[in-house]
Order: structure tokens, then C-alpha cells, then sequence
């Protein structure tokens, strides 16, 4: 009962993320400074994580996809973990002339104490192009957040490990947050491929 | 010997075996945090330890830690976890042996990433683990000597002060922690030896009247690697006219399966056993650790899990300014990991020691330790 109705919590949040945020709006300030990401406990809008991600955004299409119950048995089978939810929202970036600049997942993960929300951003062949945390709420382990350890996902498919200690330097200390991600980020992966596979991508 | 052994094949095979088809492995009830309700999250770590050595064998329910956390708004978070030790009965009471103490309960306002305030009890910054102790963290059961008999692990502290990170380039990045603390008390020295532990400082009462500081600054050149420079000092004496000062090194290198840890640290204390002789009471030690992670994911059913060999080396010297009295520990460990947060481990111990004045080094012990640790 706790689980469900906190999936469904979790999927109204990133609805009204994203809508509150895309279409693209030509207003939208440009990512925060330094100074300003330690005062908000959003460091990116959905909206500013994926120009953060590509470059030449003219427009972000929205499609939420449900994985079927065998989809869902995969992925769990793969990562050992159930998924908090089986709606996947896949955001397309578009450039000028319709083309799609690949496709975007928000996550979220629980890393020691609360939830951690990113956005995972691939190339249409469904590599990470880069990962961004949009909110980070815990007092330690904030190192996750900083490019020099997000970095290390580019490039990652769905086959690769993403393990701590195999592709993916731990932080001391974070280490919860980091193995949150780990997972998050090959759950976007996984649920991506299988919406591809399915064609729905 | 061969019951040493016999207890580690009972704990590989307890660590790989049947999980498969446990039906609790995967509930939901075991997603951390327990319970996040509103604004507020509970959840924590335990671990239950089995000891055999020389003196006999048992069981210890060592640590039950809950934790709570809330964002009470945006910038201001409140962090607690209180520890019941040893099954957690009173401390003092002449029945049991256990323990309860709030280990931490901070207030920390979030001003920007390179500065923050946090007050309240703090875990003292000094060395890497004193914070980071989490038993399903360590990959060893014990830990370190220098972390028991110099840095008096866990310390926490009652006081307030500024934390923050900061980087130079992408890759650089720096973090700091410093803090005004009560500091130590009186029986941080006794019959000229250092006692940290029984020195650790109230947190309602400072006895001399004269804060004490502890703060550490980290070095990260790049991820995987960072070096920490911490101190603790102040007057620790009831006149606050004795200084007692611990210094501490860290270092920590990974890169791929493989890590390398370690951290050193310095006591040194001034006291006057004879009024108006100065003497000086000093503790030193190190450790240095290895861990080589393999066969990740190789247990299709568990595709979380990872197993990681361990060899740990321990130096203590109690008391510098006298020959022996030092203590050294070799312990080779070997650990499975289900997921990152839960842990089963078993090591090997071998200690050896030099008494007072002696020249030649003893075997003290041989032991075996076997644990299972999780966060919840």
C-alpha cells in the first residue's frame, strides 16, 4: 500500500515536472551558477537538464509509454530490483529541422536517506549521452551531482555494468548515492531499449 | 585452526547460498529508507557479529543504529541516528553491558555548496573514518586500531561550525569541515597514557570553560582519489591549561576492482603528574587496507551482488615515550556483498604486541570474526 501509493507520488511529480517545463519556453533562464545551486534544492529544471544534455534544442516532445508486465520482469531480472513504477516518460529533443537529438529519462532513486532525481539523456542509438541531477536533498554525498562523476556514464548501454568497482569509480563515503544512480541510470537505459524494441521508440 | 576455517566455509556458504529463492530478498520491505512520510525519512543499519579466538567464542549484536532525517525546508536539514550498542541497555546500568547514545543529531542550514552551517552533535571530522563508519560500509569487521585507540571512534561531539566543497577546475574538487567543540575532559590522560575514549567530552557540560577545535580539509585531484588533513585540539583539563591535540592523515585510491585505503594519526597530550613537571603523554598509529572486488554480478539471481577480498595492516604504538607497548594486526578478509547495502564478512586476525620495555614481539591472538551488516 506504501509502495504503491508512493509510485504513484512518484509518477504525478514527474508529470507535472515535465509539463510545468516543456514544450520549450524561450524565456527559461540558463542553468543556475554556482552560487545559486547551493541555495535551491532544484539544481535543473527537466527544461534546462536537457539543453544541458544538447546542444541546438529547438523544440521536446513528451511520450509516456507503459512497459508490459514481461518488460518489467526483464528489467528486474537484470537489475535484481523492482521498479518503482512500469510509466516510463521519454522526453525527445528536437533540433530545427524535426530531427531527433535522442531521448530522455527523469529517474528517481532513494540514495541513504531521500530520493535523488536525474535525468538520463542518450543519442538516438540509445547511449548515454549524459546524465544530470536535477534535485539532490541529502547533506552528504552531494559529489554525485559534480560532472567529474557524472562523466563516467557516457557512453554506457543498457549491456554495460554500470557496477561501482567495475565501470564506475565510487565516491567514499556516497557510496549509496552513487550505487542509487548506478541503478537508476541502467533502469532508464533498460526501459529505453525494451520501448525500442517494442518500436514504441 | 581448522575450526577457524570451518566457520569461514559456514559463512561463504551462509553469504552465496539460497538466496535464490528467498521470497523476502526482493520486498519492498526492504527499500530504504523504511518509511519516508512527509518531510520526514526513518530508516538505519545493524549488524549482528560472531567473534572466535582464544578465549572462546559468541555472538554480539554490536550495533542497531535508526536513523531519522527530515527537510524541515529547503535549506535546513535535520540528520539523527541514535545507537544501541550491545542490545542497547542502559549505560551504567551495572546489569548490562549495552549502550544508548544519540551518535549524532545535526541541524544543517544549507547556505551554498562552499558553505554551510551545521550545529548540534557533530561526528568529529577527524580522519576519514570516524564519519564514514557505517558497519554495511566497511568492508572488514573491525575497525582499525588507530580508529579505536588514537582516534577514539565513533567521537561525536556537542558544538557548531561550517562544512562546504569547492572545486578548482572540473576535476579538482576541495572539502572542509570545521567545527567548535566541547573537547576532550580529564580522563583523557590517565597514569600517563593517552585515553581518548575515556576522555571523549561531555555534551552538556564542557569542564574548563575552553572550546576545543576539530576540522578536516580533503584534497580530491581527481574522482577516486583524495587525500584529508584533520586535527583536533584544545585544552582538555579542568583548569584548561593542558593542551591535547590529535592529528590525522588520510589517503584513499581506487581505480577499477582495486582500492587502497589508509589513514595515521598522532596523540599527544601535556599533562603534570608532578606539580610543575611537564611530561607529555603520546599515542601513534596507521593502517593501511586493500580491497580487490570480484565475481560482480556472477550469481545470476543475484545480479547486485559482489564478493571482496581484503588484507588490512595495523600499527599502535600507546605510548611513545617508552620502548614496547605497541600492538600490530594483520587481517585478511574476504566478503559478499548482496547489494551495496547488505554485507556478509569474514576475516581473519592475527595480533601481536610487545609489553612494556620489551624488544621482542608476542602472538597475542588469533581470531575470526564472521558478520552480517545491512543498512534498512
Amino acid at each position: 500500500m506504501r509502495l504503491s501509493r508512493l509510485n504513484a507520488w512518484l509518477a504525478s511529480s514527474l508529470i507535472f515536472l515535465t509539463e510545468r517545463a516543456l514544450p520549450a519556453r524561450a524565456e527559461e533562464p540558463a542553468r543556475p551558477s554556482e552560487a545559486e545551486i547551493g541555495s535551491i534544492q532544484q539544481y535543473l529544471t527537466p527544461h534546462q537538464a536537457v539543453r544541458e544534455i544538447w546542444n541546438g534544442v529547438a523544440s521536446v516532445d513528451t511520450l509516456v509509454a507503459k512497459l508490459s508486465p514481461a518488460e518489467m520482469a526483464n528489467i528486474k531480472k537484470t537489475l535484481g530490483e523492482s521498479a518503482p513504477s512500469d510509466t516510463v516518460i521519454v522526453l525527445r529533443p528536437r533540433d530545427a529541422t524535426g530531427a531527433v537529438l535522442g531521448h530522455a529519462v527523469i529517474g528517481e532513486e532513494v540514495g541513504k536517506y531521500r530520493p535523488i532525481t536525474f535525468m538520463v539523456g542518450t543519442t538516438p542509438d540509445l547511449k548515454v549521452r549524459d546524465v544530470e541531477v536535477l534535485v539532490y536533498r541529502e547533506s552528504r554525498g552531494g559529489e554525485v551531482r559534480y560532472p567529474r562523476f557524472l562523466r563516467q556514464y557516457r557512453g554506457k548501454s543498457g549491456q554495460s555494468p554500470i557496477r561501482t568497482n567495475r565501470d564506475i569509480i565510487n565516491i567514499a563515503g556516497a557510496t549509496l548515492s552513487v550505487n542509487a544512480l548506478n541503478l537508476g541510470v541502467k533502469r532508464a537505459l533498460l526501459s529505453l531499449e525494451a520501448l525500442r524494441a517494442r518500436k514504441v521508440l | 585452526m581448522r575450526r577457524i576455517v570451518g566457520f569461514v566455509g559456514m559463512g561463504l556458504f551462509v553469504a552465496s547460498a539460497g538466496w535464490a529463492e528467498s521470497p523476502s530478498y526482493q520486498s519492498p520491505l526492504y527499500q530504504k529508507p523504511f518509511l519516508i512520510k512527509g518531510r520526514a525519512s526513518l530508516g538505519g543499519y545493524m549488524d549482528l557479529e560472531f567473534h572466535a579466538g582464544d578465549e572462546g567464542s559468541t555472538f554480539d549484536q554490536h550495533r542497531f543504529v535508526p536513523f531519522i532525517y527530515a527537510e524541515v525546508s529547503d535549506r535546513v536539514h535535520v540528520a539523527s541516528e541514535i545507537e544501541y550498542e550491545h542490545g542497547g541497555e542502559v549505560a551504567g546500568d551495572e546489569v548490562t553491558d549495552g549502550e544508548i547514545s544519540v551518535e549524532f543529531a545535526t541541524i544543517d542550514v544549507k547556505a551554498a555548496d562552499a558553505l554551510n552551517f551545521r550545529g548540534g552533535i557533530i561526528l568529529s571530522p577527524l580522519g576519514r573514518l570516524n564519519v564514514f563508519h557505517d558497519s554495511p560500509m566497511l568492508d572488514l569487521t573491525e575497525r582499525p586500531l588507530v580508529d579505536t585507540e588514537v582516534i577514539p571512534t565513533t567521537l561525536s561531539e556537542a558544538g557548531l561550525g561550517l562544512y562546504g566543497s569547492f572545486g578548482l577546475s572540473e576535476m579538482f574538487l576541495i572539502n572542509y569541515e570545521g567545527y567548535v567543540v566541547n573537547g576532550f575532559k580529564d580522563s583523557a590522560v590517565e597514569d600517563g597514557l593517552l585515553d581518548t575514549h575515556e576522555g571523549a567530552g561531555s555534551k552538556s557540560d564542557d569542564n574548563n570553560n575552553s572550546r576545543a577545535f576539530v576540522g578536516r580539509l580533503g584534497v580530491s585531484p581527481r574522482l577516486g582519489t583524495e587525500f584529508g588533513v584533520s586535527v583536533h585540539t584544545g585544552d582538555y583539563d579542568s583548569l584548561g591549561t593542558q593542551n591535547l591535540t590529535i592529528a590525522a592523515l588520510d589517503a584513499r585510491f581506487s581505480t577499477g576492482p582495486f582500492e587502497i585505503l589508509g589513514e595515521g594519526a598522532k596523540g599527544r597530550a601535556d599533562y603534570e603528574e608532578t606539580p610543575g613537571i611537564e611530561e607529555t603523554a603520546e599515542s601513534a598509529g596507521f593502517y593501511l587496507e586493500g580491497h580487490f572486488h570480484f565475481l560482480s554480478g556472477a550469481i545470476s539471481a543475484l545480479p547486485q551482488s559482489v564478493f571482496t577480498a581484503s588484507t588490512r595492516v595495523d600499527y599502535v604504538d600507546h605510548d611513545q615515550n617508552v620502548d614496547g607497548l605497541d600492538q600490530e594486526r594483520l587481517t585478511l578478509g574476504l566478503n559478499f556483498r548482496i547489494t551495496e547495502e547488505t554485507v556478509f564478512k569474514n576475516d581473519l586476525l592475527f595480533d601481536r604486541g610487545r609489553a612494556l620495555d620489551a624488544s621482542d614481539w608476542n602472538d597475542t591472538q588469533t581470531a575470526y570474526r564472521f558478520s552480517v551488516a545491512t543498512y534498512f
